[in-house]
């Protein structure tokens, strides 16, 4: 098993992949420079010392952390020289701002250098990481995040697109960020309360588990723009029968029939892995279970759903980031969101103001994955413990 | 035989369906009889087979790049010298998958323009993960006596590979390919927004004009075609399995 796996050719791997996107962060252009937000970018130059001293900084840091003939690796040299490493980009970034310094609308925005100095960053600290020094990366992107920070503080990304897109849409954005969390968070609660007993159900009434299947399934194949376009008129006549439900603030237009599809196309993930999760329960365990004397009742909430909730949980984290990302698409239909600014942006072709959009919806759509995967690893922990 | 004709039925009555939807006459039939009384009732800038088409092609290319792609990467993945690759191709796959198709499109447009390339760009980052852990799934779960004693019969590796190995992980591959083409028809919708063509211009179309009949024509054409699809592939990974 083993003896199959060579920690030389993945490290090598990592070490060609890094070298190659450190070499591509000298050469290719860092920064691009715009004088509004349509006009076509042109490369601004950084000036040589810098990229000299990243590319010098980038091959030392390789030497440094390359196994030759099983060498003990001199770790402190190795992580101070990758943390200049990744304070670097903003170096330049500064450095580029003082020479330039654009007054708006004129901005700066990084180009495809920019992102090959992060990638070889991110590779450079990663290869340590397998050898057991697994703190070095954690240390270079603490410092590399106080590095973020510093400059923010001194002003130097004032200049760049997205923040001049920020400054001029800055009344709005928050409030933006909030509904789209609200959309977002809120959908997959209702879906979570539908999900769970709807899959729980399918588990006990094998009658009704194709039923449920094929509809939450069905709903998955509706295009999203649709569903929300179909909840429309439906919302609308509703409201216009009963008048109470305008007063709540459900009508045709707005956040509820995005909050209904939204929550529709978050059944499916939750509704799946409960049932998937319920039936992966060894039938001997709820033999030994049943001869202790546990009702029914008690045999689901002590022995049934423990077991099987690191899978729902899972299901419910497929959820959530999917709802993250459809809720960009609510905005098409009035119901706001981080959405605006990228449907705003695409009509303008003002590419910054998309980027305003889209980067706070990646970086949800991430942070939440990654929090629902820390709290996996915490169920699984307490599982085993058990 | 009475089987494989019980397989045709759903295909071919979905297909009928698609066609039915797609004519002038019939679909207009159709949304008078359930009532709509919206004034252009069929969305008449362009032929809606048209649209089916350039849909389907929108979805064909992406999903025959994206399946390829992943099942290579599959292959290297499980090659005994290359394990080290496993965790990186599906680390790097599920975050490709958390990252949303709309996102992708709009990143992509400054970079593309706009129209069909950054819409398939989008759907092919975003169909390779499902078929990717399926591959890798897939193949892991292969006893490794049965490939021990085709070496011992002295089959070369990629023998192994083309006549044991894949058509033994083939079901699980097919059930990734599957989802894949699903999704990849939905998304393929978003497409619209940025000018690609497909069946989401109907739904588009509806949505400015406040016309409930098109919106509806255009997403029961991309759910019934999502299934068409799917049943299609139904009955050629039953036929796969059948083979003796």
């Amino acid at each position: 098993m083993r003896n199959s796996y060579s920690i030389k050719e993945r490290e090598f791997l990592l070490y060609a992949t890094g070298g190659i996107s450190a070499l591509a962060g000298f050469i290719l252009p860092v920064f691009m420079f715009s004088q509004n937000r349509v006009v076509n970018p042109y490369p601004i130059d950084t000036p040589f010392f810098i990229r000299t001293v990243y590319v010098f900084a980038a091959l030392t840091s390789l030497m440094l952390c390359y196994p030759y003939k099983k060498q003990q690796v001199n770790i402190r040299l190795a992580t101070i020289i990758l943390v200049v490493l990744a304070q670097i980009p903003w170096i330049m970034l500064a450095i580029v701002n003082n020479t330039i310094n654009p007054a708006p609308p004129a901005r700066i925005n990084p180009s495809l250098g920019f992102y090959f100095i992060l990638l070889s960053v991110f590779l450079l600290s990663s290869s340590l990481f397998y050898r057991g020094y697994r703190l070095v990366r954690k240390t270079v992107f603490t410092f590399m995040l106080a590095g973020v920070f510093a400059v923010g503080f001194m002003g130097v990304f004032n200049n760049l697109g997205i923040v001049r897109e920020y400054f001029s849409q800055s009344s709005v954005f928050l409030q933006a960020f909030f509904e789209h969390i609200r959309l977002a968070f809120g959908s997959t609660f209702f879906a979570i309360t539908i999900g769970l007993p709807l899959g729980i159900a399918a588990y006990k009434k094998h009658g009704a588990k194709p039923w449920i299947m094929s509809i939450t399934g069905g709903i998955q194949t509706i295009p999203s723009l649709a569903l929300f376009g179909f909840l429309i008129p439906i919302l609308a006549w509703l409201s216009y029968i009963f008048p109470v439900l305008r007063q709540i603030g459900i009508k045709g237009i707005g956040p509820a029939p995005a909050f209904i599809a939204l929550t529709l196309y978050g059944l499916l993930p939750i509704v799946r892995n409960t049932t998937e999760g319920l039936t992966t329960v060894e039938n001997s365990l709820l033999e030994a279970a049943r001869g202790m004397g546990l009702s029914k009742k008690q045999l689901f909430l002590w022995v049934e759903l423990p077991v099987a909730m690191p899978i729902v949980l899972a299901g419910i984290r497929t959820s959530s980031v999917q709802a993250v990302g459809l809720t960009t698409i609510a905005a098409l239909i009035g119901a706001g969101g981080l959405g605006r600014f990228v449907f705003m942006g695409l009509g303008q072709s003002a590419y910054d103001l998309v980027g305003l959009g889209v980067f706070p919806i990646v970086s949800l759509a991430i942070l939440t994955d990654k929090l629902w995967a820390f709290i996996l690893r915490k169920t699984d922990r307490s599982s085993t413990n058990d | 035989m009475q089987t494989s004709t019980k397989k045709l039925i759903s295909p071919i009555l979905l297909g009928t369906i698609l066609v039915a939807l797609t004519h002038p006459e019939s679909l207009t039939a159709i949304l008078t009889f359930l009532g709509f009384t919206d004034k252009p009732l069929i969305y008449d800038r362009q032929q809606l087979w048209i649209l089916l088409a350039e849909h389907s092609v929108l979805v064909a290319i992406s999903s025959i790049i994206s399946i390829s792609l992943a099942i290579l990467a599959g292959i290297v993945a499980t090659r005994k010298n290359y394990t080290y690759l496993e965790s990186a191709l599906s680390s790097l796959s599920s975050l490709l998958q958390t990252i949303p198709p709309v996102a992708v499109i709009s990143i992509a447009v400054p970079l593309m323009g706009f129209g069909f390339l950054p819409t398939i760009t989008a759907l092919i980052l975003y169909g390779i993960m499902p078929v990717l852990n399926n591959t890798i799934s897939g193949l892991k779960s292969i006893d490794p006596t049965v490939k021990e004693a085709a070496l011992g019969m002295g089959m070369t590796h990629a023998q192994i590979l083309i006549k044991i190995e894949l058509p033994l992980a083939w079901p699980v591959i097919t059930a990734g390919i599957r989802t894949n083409i699903i999704i990849n028809i939905g998304t393929a919708t978003l497409g619209a927004v940025i000018g690609a063509g497909g069946l989401g211009v109907i739904i588009m179309a509806g949505l400015i004009r406040d016309n409930l009949a098109m919106i509806l024509t255009g997403a029961s054409l991309s759910a019934i075609l999502a299934f068409f699809a799917d049943s299609i592939l139904e009955l050629l990974s039953r036929q796969k399995t059948q083979k003796p």
